[in-house]
């Protein structure tokens, strides 16, 4: 395509990126804080959206854009929808509180613990990338969903396929599901 | 970036102004076409002078809309007290944020030139100094290379106000109706994904949303090869945002006002306003992949120039989207509302079925277009062939249990108790 | 990262619309509540109940085929963008892909779960409310047997 702009200006937003990476940060670990502590089911699925969004705000700084918008279509828009109907569809009252007991508070710590433990190790011990690589600002967008194609098409060919075919037993079974509330006559 | 960046802010600011301060305005063209619509002659007599002013002149009852707004923030705002409350007050947030957020990518006025070099001043903070030179930047307030991908992720979470809304009002009128949405938004979103999955295909793997009309503006509109995906297309983005005839989220024959049965004041009115946003939203996306964007029919326009063409652009983008919504207004006050089984079969066993069909065979001419015989029109005959094809063979397919029998009830005087 | 701030402008245009809106009017407007005010709106009818009843099994699904539907989608985004590059593998390797999903749709749409109305033995005559079987058995016999067939094929 014609386009897009001079690549010799230096970041003129050097001082900017800091600040909308924190804003972000904040909206994420706040709103997964707001998760934890919240007893309201539905409170629970709006901050597990913000948080949602964002981390698909930080693919998007990271020129990750396809990755951004399929975390907002894929998670936001269908798991979160699924898993709030999960939770109206087991329990009577979408409003009842959700109480802990002492022990699931410890055993939720300890997990916790470990898997921040994983992430740290994983964190220490991968190189970053630093300089123009870290900042991604070539190529990004249709360049890379491209890329994502060619990668589906070759190396990771027999992933794609398997998908169809776990997406094909999902809906199987959704099928089996319909059938069985139709016999029960609810449905 | 720096040329774009300018570019961007100054869209931002001329869209969304020029954009909300038009929403009261369609309502008032709402109310008039709907007076067309059953002949009668609609508000035509507020003016301007709210009693306070001096105002002399022909108004037409344009006032009414400025006075719609003036009420709405004089209107006493109660929230009931068995509510959530800090939902309460999230939901008519969550709607409008998504709804606004989609205008980032649309192509409001094609290419600028910045045709001279030149130096922002120095007394500037973060910019200061900064040299740009000559360059070629797309009027848009975000040019994301993946724009109508974006446009169906930003889409995707406007589910959220609706529902949120119905379960935050702790009334069963609002609670039905957002889940009436829920599942209407859902069953929508796939067939509008896999009309915008064909017009990717057919446009050689663009994503960007200037492609789209960069490309049409150089060829035949999409509508012209894509006639029934188009109409798919529209059905869609009527149920995606609650319009008549897919309006049963807020049926108020049966459900009063559905999720919005509690707001009132000027919480009711952003759940309005988001509905407003919507349209046009949607409305825009329809212009973008169909009907050639910013691209005048016939004339040749230049694909890169300065203000004036800019402006040119911006305004023969805006009409389009005007007619799209007249002629969402006038299908509102014309067609009578679904019933929700039959929104449901509509979706999952006409649009859905159609627009697969549609993609297989449209990747199978793409897959063929170095051959001879190829020319783009045959998408047409595709798309024509799938209503014959659907006209044929959809009688003969396994159909659902009857569902307009009529059952008499026990008791009533067409079926009494013996 | 020139788009995610202007994004981010967009989000904070929006903020402060709604909150302006939102505040502003906090001034101005009266506020006189009352207990008919605050009552919840059921046209008139004193509440019966919690309104948080259980919904039905059919949103759910809905849901689920959604969701499937999703991500498959988003899985032949990138095949979409690439197709014209590589006309023949997309077609080879894409096609399983997308037959094994149109292979489950013709299943659903087999089975009935695409429909709304499951059968109308379960929604509109069985037991519920005012209808009496006995009733329209005796004045139709006919009808409880093309009920009884379409629940055998059906289902």
């Amino acid at each position: 395509m014609l386009l897009l702009a001079d690549q010799t200006v230096v970041e003129p937003f050097g001082a900017v990126k800091p600040l909308l990476f924190y804003a972000l940060a904040a909206v994420i670990v706040l709103s997964a804080w707001g998760i934890v502590l919240s007893q309201n089911i539905v409170r629970m699925a709006v901050y597990l959206l913000l948080t949602l969004a964002g981390v698909a705000g930080f693919y998007f700084m990271l020129h990750a854009e396809f990755l951004a918008a399929v975390q907002l279509i894929v998670y936001a828009g269908g798991t979160l929808i699924l898993i709030v109907f999960g939770v109206m569809l087991t329990s009577k009252n979408p409003f009842m509180q959700l109480k802990t007991a002492l022990w699931e508070r410890f055993v939720g710590v300890l997990i916790g613990l470990v898997i921040f433990g994983l992430l740290l190790f994983g964190l220490v011990h991968t190189a970053l990338p630093t300089g123009a690589a870290a900042t991604g600002e070539s190529g990004g967008g249709h360049y890379q969903v491209a890329a994502i194609g060619r990668a589906l098409l070759s190396d990771y060919l027999v992933p794609f396929e398997v998908a169809a075919v776990l997406l094909l037993v999902v809906m199987i079974g959704a099928a089996f599901m319909a059938r069985r509330s139709a016999k029960q006559g609810n449905g | 970036m720096l040329p774009q960046f300018i570019v961007s802010v100054i869209t931002i600011l001329v869209v969304i102004h020029v954009i909300l301060l038009s929403c009261s305005y369609l309502i008032f063209l709402e109310r008039k076409v709907a007076a067309w619509t059953q002949d009668r002659i609609g508000p035509n007599r507020t003016n301007f002078s709210f009693g306070l002013l001096p105002f002399k002149g022909k108004h037409f009852g344009l006032g009414q809309a400025l006075a719609d707004g003036i009420k709405l923030f004089f209107k006493e705002d109660y929230t009931p007290p068995q509510v959530d409350r800090v939902l309460f007050i999230l939901a008519p947030i969550i709607v409008v944020i998504p709804a606004l957020l989609s205008w980032a990518v649309i192509p409001w006025g094609g290419y600028y030139l910045f045709d001279q070099a030149f130096t922002v001043p120095a007394w500037l903070p973060l910019l200061g100094g900064v040299v740009v030179s000559p360059t070629i930047v797309n009027v848009t307030a975000a040019p994301i290379n993946i724009g109508v991908v974006y446009i169906l992720a930003i889409g995707s979470t406007a589910v959220y106000g609706v529902v949120v809304g119905g379960y935050a009002s702790n009334n069963k009128y609002s609670f039905l109706g957002g889940l009436r949405a829920t599942a209407q938004m859902l069953s929508y979103e796939i067939p509008m994904a896999l009309c915008v999955l064909v017009v990717i295909l057919t446009s050689h793997g663009a994503l960007g949303a200037d492609q789209f009309v960069h490309q049409q503006a150089n060829g035949v509109w999409n509508i012209f090869y894509q006639p029934l995906l188009a109409i798919i297309f529209f059905a869609c983005v009527l149920a995606e945002c609650n319009r008549a005839p897919f309006d049963l989220a807020e049926a108020e024959q049966e459900l009063v006002g559905g999720y919005h049965t509690e707001y009132s004041s000027m919480k009711w009115a952003l759940f309005f306003l988001g509905e407003y946003i919507h349209m046009i939203t949607g409305a825009g996306f329809f212009t973008l992949l169909f009907l050639g964007g910013w691209d005048l029919p016939i004339i040749q326009e230049p694909l890169i120039g300065g203000l004036g063409l800019v402006l040119l652009k911006f305004i023969v983008f805006a009409s389009k989207i005007l007619v799209l919504l007249f002629v969402m207004m006038w299908i509102r006050w014309t067609l009578p509302r679904f019933r929700f089984d039959q929104l449901m079969r509509l979706a999952w066993r006409a649009l859905i079925p159609l627009a697969l069909l549609i993609l297989l065979a449209s990747g199978f001419l793409v897959f063929k277009q170095h051959a001879k015989w190829f020319s783009p029109w045959l998408y047409t005959a595709v798309n024509i062939g799938a209503i014959v094809l659907a006209a044929v063979i959809g009688p003969f397919l396994p159909q659902g249990p009857p569902m307009n029998r009529k059952v008499g009830l026990a008791g009533s005087r067409f079926s009494p108790v013996v | 990262m020139d788009s995610l701030v202007s994004i981010a402008i967009f989000v904070g245009f929006g903020m402060g619309f709604v909150l302006l809106n939102l505040l502003v009017g906090k001034l101005v407007r009266p506020s006189i509540p009352n207990s008919e005010k605050s009552a919840i709106y059921e046209c008139g009818e004193p509440t019966i109940g919690s309104s948080w009843v259980q919904f039905d099994l059919r949103f759910y699904i809905v849901a689920l085929f959604y969701l499937v539907f999703d991500v498959e989608v988003a899985l032949i985004y990138p095949w979409a963008v690439v197709f014209r590059d590589f006309p023949l593998p997309a077609v080879v390797l894409g096609a399983p892909f997308i037959g094994i999903l149109v292979i489950g749709y013709a299943y659903e749409w087999y089975t009935g779960s695409l429909d709304w109305v499951r059968s109308s033995i379960n929604t509109s005559v069985k037991g519920t409310a005012g209808i009496d079987m006995a009733s329209l058995a005796r004045r139709d016999p006919g009808a409880l047997e093309e009920e009884a067939s379409i629940v055998r094929a059906g289902h």
